[in-house]
């Protein structure tokens, strides 16, 4: 009668009653030392496995954050008007516009050298070739750095996002000196177009306006898918113009010019299906 | 040497657009061979560059004395495939990573977007490596 009341009563209809200060478990009786023990062995499962919980799902966070910052500020830039809109007019509105007869009709105004920036003309490619290699020999010579940009671009995420690869030494080794070249970069950007007559946000994009023509929105899809192949690939591949094509080819690395054939020929490829074979425009 | 990097990069980018390396039409341009300003830029660089290395690993010492020695990148399958899809999405964009900075510094809406494609696409690749190192013969992590 009184055991089967404490079946009853008990979660598990089959474990004998226990003594006061002891548990049952796995039907044994264990003291209360042992249960203690178990106890806080569990729990630290516990928390094992809560903190590997959290840290995925900060992980699954983190790239969502970041996508959903990135996106909004692009998303956001698109509410920028257009230089038309603005009623700001160039002196030159289109640089090809006085350019008639000596050229075919489809004519781009690269053809002169011509940025897109302030329609600016171009430094010569001998000169800007000359302060790359300058450059990448400085940085060699006083930090020991090779230069790269697209390492730039995991020591970017590795501050957000949570994956083993992301937790390598050599990335965490160098990601404070990648940040702070890719800041640079941004910077020197800016200092070109301030000094090049202006700070002046656009959306202007050469033959794109004047072959595609979309919208922001349209530039912005486009841009974001481009974007996505550009940091998958070049991580893939293990670098980009710089590390791979630059500095791997003059170092005479196998990587180097493999990936370098590899990324001129998709690109020649894709340029060639979109405004040779789609659009026509050349 | 934060400034120093930063000066660096502030040099690099300059030097990238201001020389149509981070403009979009010239980058068609080169992808369409209709244009050589790139194509010299690229080779001006290595062919400067290449004895420049050669003296500096056989001096074999930094500017302060510390032991310089440059490594090899792997080789592998991704180099290939991940140059592939780079190439796409450099002629998409009209953008390597360096000049995705730089036209966000200049000032041109639109890289920001391809900025986050390309971090979201890092992080995806950085998520996915483990299965991708197998298949391509990747470094192991």
């Amino acid at each position: 009668m009184h055991a089967s009341a404490a079946e009853a009563q008990s979660p598990h209809p089959r474990a004998p009653r226990a003594g006061m200060f002891s548990r049952v478990t796995e039907g044994r009786e264990v003291t209360t030392r042992e249960h203690v023990r178990y106890a806080i062995a569990g729990r630290a499962c516990q928390q094992r496995g809560a903190k590997a919980r959290v840290r995925e799902r900060g992980g699954s966070l983190g790239v969502s954050a970041l996508i959903a910052t990135t996106v909004a500020l692009a998303l956001g830039a698109t509410a920028w008007p257009t230089r038309a809109a603005r009623g700001v007019s160039h002196a030159v509105t289109s640089p090809t516009a006085h350019v008639t007869p000596p050229f075919p009709r489809p004519f781009a105004a690269y053809t002169l050298g011509m940025l897109i920036m302030h329609h600016l003309q171009a430094w010569p490619w001998a000169l800007a070739g000359a302060g790359i290699a300058a450059i990448t020999l400085l940085l060699l010579f006083v930090s020991g750095r090779r230069l790269g940009v697209s390492g730039g671009l995991d020591a970017v995420c590795s501050y957000v996002v949570r994956a083993p690869y992301f937790q390598l030494r050599g990335l965490l080794d160098a990601r404070s000196f990648r940040a702070q070249f890719l800041l640079g970069l941004l910077l020197g950007g800016f200092l070109s177009a301030w000094l090049g007559g202006g700070f002046s946000p656009s959306w202007d994009m050469g033959i794109f306006d004047q072959f595609v023509g979309w919208g922001p929105m349209g530039k912005v899809a486009w841009m974001f898918v481009g974007g996505s192949f550009i940091g998958f690939g070049t991580r893939m591949a293990g670098g980009c113009t710089s590390g791979h094509g630059i500095f791997g080819i003059s170092h005479f690395e196998g990587a180097g010019l493999v990936s370098t054939l590899a990324y001129m020929g998709a690109g020649m490829v894709t340029t060639n299906l979109i405004y040779r074979v789609v659009l026509g425009a050349f | 040497m934060p400034l120093f990097y930063i000066l660096c990069g502030t040099a690099f980018g300059f030097v990238l657009s201001r020389s149509g390396a981070a403009d979009y039409d010239m980058v068609q341009g080169m992808f369409l061979l209709t244009n050589v300003q790139l194509y010299g830029i690229i080779g001006t660089a290595v062919v400067l560059t290449t004895p420049g290395l050669w003296l500096l690993e056989k001096h074999g010492k930094t500017l302060f004395g510390k032991k310089l020695t440059i490594e090899t990148k792997p080789r592998h399958k991704g180099n290939i495939v991940g140059g592939v899809l780079f190439g796409i999405g450099w002629s998409l964009t009209g953008m390597c990573p360096g000049p995705i900075l730089v036209n966000v510094g200049e000032g041109k809406l639109y890289a920001l977007a391809a900025l986050a494609g390309a971090l979201v696409g890092a992080a995806l690749f950085g998520k996915l490596y483990a299965p991708l190192a197998k298949k391509l013969g990747l470094p192991p992590l």
